[in-house]
């Protein structure tokens, strides 16, 4: 397996997806280069990274202004 | 009267009935409780507070017309952040659009035998121990940001909205497998916008 199939194989590996006889060869792969080593760490850290950079104080919901919420009342059906 | 205390008291079947009888308390409950969730999910999409607020005033005008068709299969919070997220993705496509950036300068590049172009410098500091800081959730917030839009699109839904693959293509109108691929290229682009920072120069 070549680096650019491996970099291929990536989110399949890590949703579990990848059939035995592809999943073998990537293990192999991944055990012998570095360099995609290093990759797949920081591809799963970007995903980690993006999972979290909302969930925090920052992204609190802001106050709704109450002009808002009286229009949205009054679109309710009557 | 706090309608935030009222509605985690009232259970979603309670809820959802006194809505269909036409309950002005069971309406007022509902969008003071989840306006303000559903204005951030749409900031995140749209990255304009003055457009979420108008998504969100799309989407509760959804629910209400829609109020019947829901079925208690999933919680009333999973339903409306549903809503949410579709009203918010309409009013993006409304939107006038610049022309998408390519990708693919973000994407790894290869030799010809296969092989990575790049030496990849090893993130000095674990993931874990970046992303407590307020100010690593800001850069990465940036650098979403300047995903090509349908990259970001996607990207948004399944790892931050966390919709599942065919979620997301039904709303999106592409194939499952296109969401796949364009996840795949959004996180490698991400990958790269990140590497400057995570390499500590401008941490």
């Amino acid at each position: 397996m070549t680096c650019r199939e491996f970099a291929d194989f990536i989110i399949d590996y890590l949703e579990g997806d990848l059939a035995d006889d592809v999943r073998t060869p990537f293990e192999r792969h991944l055990s012998r280069c570095p360099n995609c080593h290093e990759y797949l760490a920081q591809y799963r850290a970007t995903v980690a990274a993006g999972k979290d950079a909302f969930g925090a104080d920052e992204d609190l919901p802001s106050d709704v202004p109450e002009e808002l919420i009286q229009a949205i009342l009054s679109s309710r059906p009557r | 009267m706090d309608f935030r205390v009222v509605a985690t008291t009232l259970d979603d079947a309670t809820l959802v009935a006194r809505l269909r009888a036409g309950d002005d308390g069971a309406y007022e409950i509902l969008v003071r409780t989840y306006s303000s969730r559903l204005i951030a999910v749409a900031r995140r999409i749209l990255t304009s507070e003055e457009d979420a607020r108008d998504a969100v005033q799309d989407a509760f005008i959804s629910v209400f017309r829609s109020l019947d068709r829901f079925q208690g299969e999933s919680r009333l919070s999973t339903w409306l952040h549903r809503i949410a997220v579709n009203a918010a993705l309409m009013r993006l496509r409304s939107r006038r659009r610049r022309p998408e950036d390519p990708i693919e300068p973000l994407l790894p590049a290869f030799e010809s035998d296969g092989h990575h172009q790049e030496q990849f410098q090893s993130w000095d500091e674990s993931a874990e121990a970046l992303l407590v800081r307020g100010e690593t959730r800001a850069v990465v917030r940036r650098c979403i940001d300047r995903l090509p839009e349908s990259y970001r699109t996607v990207l948004l839904l399944r790892d931050i909205e966390q919709l599942e693959n065919e979620e997301a293509a039904a709303m999106l109108g592409v194939s499952v497998n296109a969401v796949k691929i364009r996840l795949h290229r959004a996180r490698q682009a991400l990958r790269t916008l990140l590497d400057p920072h995570f390499r500590g120069e401008l941490a």
